[in-house]
């Protein structure tokens, strides 16, 4: 679907015009203040600021009448500006008015540019539960708030409308559109957002399951681009697409399906499974599983201390370490640093390859009590939301 | 294809009710995940088209599964697939029509649970439901176990906003290849009545992590019989009365995640320890 935004920022006439107004009171302020000068008025226009401030006040009707020309020229110069005045506060009134109304009936048409807006989640593609998807990510994520969800998608302005008549939803930004291509990223403000989330949208049931996942292979290469720091989580279908992904360097893949029947795998072997994974992961269940962020002070201590930390007062349990957490970019820098920090050249190349295999977001389980932990590692804990 | 005889020989067997579109990888990752049913038998009961049976059957190392083409939810066709006889039948939700809308495929799940629990109640069952809306209607067919596959992955979208890696954790716990598994754990009589810290720090000891305990494991019926049983053997009526009623309350397969040190774990030969540990290390205690 292709859409054509329109740049939501005030008319070139209303900068025109503010530049026509500074300019006409400048100059009508000093012109004011030599005739006045000239014709012995100096007592009210004692300098150049003087003669500014009349202007202001005379443009914009104000009046005070603290100071007013008595020479002819002034008072020649006062008509024009006060004329000048009136018209255009007339055209910026009209033009600002006329700004707000357009850009409201473009919000309501889902074709707003969000270019200003940063430090928001961006969720590309449909879901026909969209409204669980988002309400599931607020109660998640307790510091996000629906003005910071950006959704860019090639919805109908019928869904887009019923969506937003939930009350829930009424302050949610929503850029209609094909989520994969680069315009409409930037009027969604991708690289000034905090994550990206890349749904697999089969909102079109005509799809294939291969266009599902090139589409979400296709935004993930698009965002890299441009915004090589950005967080990005991308649900796949086909777990044969995971490899473009990587390539991509997506920080999260969700193989959706796979994860699906990798459960229902797990379901014939082990009893309660199934119960134990969703209290495990649900925003309902009052203990569920999460990564934490670890205090940098941990860094080359233990996984024994990391646990005793958690455990001590919060009857927090911790159950493994998350490695190479956060930007992928960032991180591979970071390790080509310190890769070549060693002064033999042998291992400095030996560690140069070893960045090559680094994975974002690389799970450690139960690892053995005296496992060292590294930099950019989080903890994966299971405990009270609220306690963590 | 199947004949009644190989049919009637399987013992303890697997009965996956439903269609998948992917079956064959849904059947590999049963075997890679548990390579047991292999030897004990798995079959398939569902009404597929000759091409999805075709493209199945050209898996010729799933050639040994047995397939009855015929409605899951049909008593009859259950019982052929030797639902009395199962070690555990797995209900999915079978999508693989397209025109049909969600209502539908789950009402086709919960009949399927209401007819196994009429012929083979002791059959450890596990559905799949696609709407939370038919949850009651599974439980009041007396489902052992049920997978919300639709809300499973809706929940890993959130946690992918809020807690960065999760998913990765999750898949790595379940996959087969990777080195740790979460997994249940039978308790040992000793620690009945004592407290989960004391039970937590047993597995530490064995390089498990204990996550918490799974009350009331394993088929509800069977559960519910024993604990007749048991309530009846008070000689005050009102005693008895009272443990009739929480009988009547008792939810199988119930987790209780990271409880608190001082949870006192009661039932052990029903309760399980929930516990991350190497997969090597499996059939420790």
């Amino acid at each position: 679907m292709k859409q054509f935004p329109v740049k939501l920022s005030f008319s070139n006439m209303t900068t025109r015009v503010l530049v026509i107004f500074i300019a006409t009171f400048v100059s009508a302020g000093l012109m004011v203040y030599f005739f006045e000068n000239a014709g012995g008025n100096e007592k009210q226009f004692t300098s150049i600021w003087d003669g500014i401030w009349w202007g202001i006040t005379t443009i914009t009707t104000t009046g005070y009448g603290d100071k007013y020309p008595i020479t002819f020229g002034g008072r020649l110069i006062a008509g024009f500006t006060m004329c000048s005045g009136i018209v255009m506060g007339g055209v910026v009134t009209g033009n600002l008015a006329s700004w707000l109304v357009d850009r409201r009936l473009k919000e309501g048409r889902g074709i707003v540019n969000l270019a200003g807006k940063s430090g928001h989640l961006v969720i590309c593609g449909w879901k026909r539960e969209m409204a669980t998807v988002i309400e599931e990510i607020l109660l998640v994520d307790t510091t996000l708030k629906v003005q910071d969800i950006v959704i860019i998608a090639p919805i109908s302005q019928e869904t887009m409308e019923n969506f937003k008549h939930d009350e829930r939803f009424t302050q949610i930004n929503i850029v209609r559109g094909d989520y994969y291509t680069q315009t409409m990223l930037d009027h969604g403000s991708v690289r000034r957002s905090k994550k990206v989330l890349i749904l697999a949208d089969w909102s079109d049931p005509t799809q294939s399951i291969t266009s599902v996942d090139a589409k979400t292979v296709m935004t993930a290469m698009t965002i890299r681009k441009f915004a090589p720091e950005i967080y990005i989580a991308a649900e796949l279908i086909d777990p044969k697409f995971n490899s473009y992904l990587h390539l991509a360097h997506c920080d999260e893949v969700m193989p959706s399906k796979e994860y699906a029947r990798v459960l229902l795998a797990n379901c014939t072997k082990t009893t309660g499974l199934a119960h134990v994974m969703y209290d495990l992961l649900s925003i309902r269940t009052a203990t569920s599983m999460m990564t934490v962020p670890l205090p940098t002070e941990f860094v080359g201590k233990s996984f024994a201390e990391v646990v005793d930390h958690f455990r001590k007062g919060r009857d927090v349990i911790t159950i493994g370490l998350l490695e190479n957490t956060g930007s992928y970019l960032k991180i591979k820098k970071e390790a080509l640093a310190d890769a070549q920090k060693d002064p033999d050249t042998m291992k400095v190349l030996q560690n140069v390859m070893q960045i090559r295999h680094l994975k974002s977001n690389h799970p450690v389980l139960n690892p053995r009590r005296d496992y060292v932990v590294r930099k950019n590692s989080m903890a994966i804990v299971v405990g009270q939301r609220e306690v963590v | 294809m199947n004949s009644t005889e190989d049919l009637d020989k399987l013992q303890a067997h697997l009965i996956l009710c439903g269609w998948k579109q992917d079956m064959n990888l849904v059947v590999r990752e049963v075997l890679r995940v548990e390579p047991s049913w292999r030897e004990k038998g798995i079959v398939v009961l569902a009404r597929v088209t000759d091409e999805a049976v075709a493209e199945f059957r050209a898996d010729k190392d799933l050639e040994w599964v047995q397939i009855i083409r015929d409605d899951f939810f049909n008593e009859a066709a259950l019982l052929r697939a030797g639902i009395k006889r199962a070690g555990r039948a797995m209900v999915f939700a079978d999508w693989s029509d397209r025109n049909e809308t969600v209502t539908e495929t789950d009402a086709k799940t919960v009949m399927a649970a209401m007819a196994i629990e009429k012929l083979a109640p002791q059959t450890y069952v596990v559905t799949e439901l696609l709407d939370m809306e038919f949850l009651q209607y599974l439980k009041m067919a007396r489902v052992d176990e049920i997978v919300y596959s639709r809300e499973y992955s809706r929940v890993l979208l959130a946690n992918a906003i809020a807690s960065p890696g999760v998913t990765h954790a999750v898949f790595d716990l379940m996959d087969p290849s990777m080195p740790t598994d979460l997994g249940t754990a039978p308790i040992a009589p000793e620690f009945e009545g004592k407290k989960f810290s004391e039970l937590a720090a047993h597995y530490e000891s064995l390089k498990m992590i204990c996550i918490g305990v799974l009350e009331n494991t394993g088929n509800i019926h069977t559960l519910k019989t024993q604990a007749l049983i048991k309530a009846q053997k008070f000689p005050q009526m009102r005693t008895v009365m009272k443990n009739l009623s929480k009988v009547k309350e008792i939810e199988c397969n119930h987790p209780r995640i990271n409880p608190g040190d001082e949870y006192v774990i009661e039932n052990v030969e029903t309760t399980r320890a929930i516990v991350i540990r190497d997969r090597v290390s499996q059939e420790m205690p």
